[in-house]
């Protein structure tokens, strides 16, 4: 075995969820016993749980283009992107440059 | 969280699995190989992403598959450090917490770096003494978001006492020490409370 990137791309829980759902994942016990693999489908269910559940490509890349102003780094973006933060006390979890971020755009939708 | 990794691997084909198409038995094989299992410095296997080149299918003497020379890709699960992840709390004892996103479950939070007056209560379950003399303690299943803060790939052990926690080829350290972290329910409320005083205040 030959290593040969250890990192070829970054995947928000979003696309993992999208693919795993194209190979056929479930969440009914009886359907891991098809073409995806047991261990396929409890990640499946996990994503299921974060907000990458109802996400959408254009909300993502919609996100992306307005917070391009912001200076984030792309692992702040993939974590906002990732769990999309409800409250103050969510952004703060990630960092203080992501809270600032987020008041600035939810001031701009609240307009 | 989820990162893809290229690998080039020599591939034993099974004759078993000559009867399918050559992509389909390789995917198979690799997902045999790979899938679930935890390779040095990469991370957890999740899936087989794509299969980006297959070249050979010699068969040497003496043994009675072909292989191949296949470059893929794998989906791996490896979170960053500084990643924010949110897991269950399946377990605690006198060093800490062990948490478990339901596919990975060898995490722990260490006693450090839990927040500051986090002690241990007598039955032994952790516990967040705040400054108002509440005690907000970490139970079991409770659902609970932490920061990543280093992932270590331990060597296989020589010896293993009889004490010691099964092997885990992947260890990831949690820490909860910082604002918005620790149990989801300890933040949520704070929220309804203070919608509740914005509404009172109408």
């Amino acid at each position: 075995m030959k290593i040969e990137k250890t990192n070829a791309g970054f995947l928000t829980n979003f696309e993992v969820l999208d693919f795993l759902r194209s190979r056929g994942a479930k969440t009914d016990p009886m359907g891991c016993l098809g073409a995806v693999a047991a261990s396929e489908c409890k990640v499946y269910e996990y994503l299921l749980k974060t907000p990458a559940c109802n996400q959408t490509r254009e909300s993502i890349n919609e996100f992306v283009t307005r917070c391009e102003s912001f200076k984030l780094t792309n692992a702040d973006k993939l974590n906002v992107i990732n769990w999309r933060p409800s409250s103050a006390a969510d952004a703060y979890a990630q960092n203080e440059g992501i809270l600032r971020a987020i008041i600035q755009i939810w001031g701009q939708d609240c307009k | 969280m989820f990162v893809l990794s290229q690998i080039e691997h020599n591939l034993p084909m099974p004759p078993h699995l000559l009867s399918r198409p050559l992509v389909d038995a390789i995917k198979a094989e690799l997902e045999r190989l790979f899938l679930d299992k935890v390779v040095a410095n990469l991370g957890l296997c999740v899936s087989v992403y794509d299969i980006r080149s297959v070249e050979g299918g010699f068969i040497f003497p003496g043994e009675g598959c072909s292989t191949y020379k296949v470059s893929f890709r794998l989906l791996m699960f490896r979170p960053f450090v500084g990643e924010v992840l949110v897991g269950k709390i399946s377990g605690y004892d006198e060093k800490g917490l062990h948490v478990s996103l339901d596919f990975f479950s060898d995490i722990s939070i260490p006693g450090h770096l839990m927040q500051y007056g986090t002690a241990r209560a007598l039955d032994g379950r952790w516990m967040l003494k705040t400054e108002d003399g509440d005690e907000l303690y970490l139970d079991l299943d409770d659902e609970i978001r932490f920061l990543v803060s280093s992932i270590k790939y331990p060597p296989i052990p020589v010896e293993q006492k009889e004490t010691d926690r099964a092997f885990a080829p992947m260890q990831i350290i949690g820490s909860i020490k910082g604002d918005g972290l620790g149990l989801l329910a300890w933040w949520a409320a704070d929220e309804e409370e203070g919608e509740a005083e914005a509404e009172a205040e109408e």
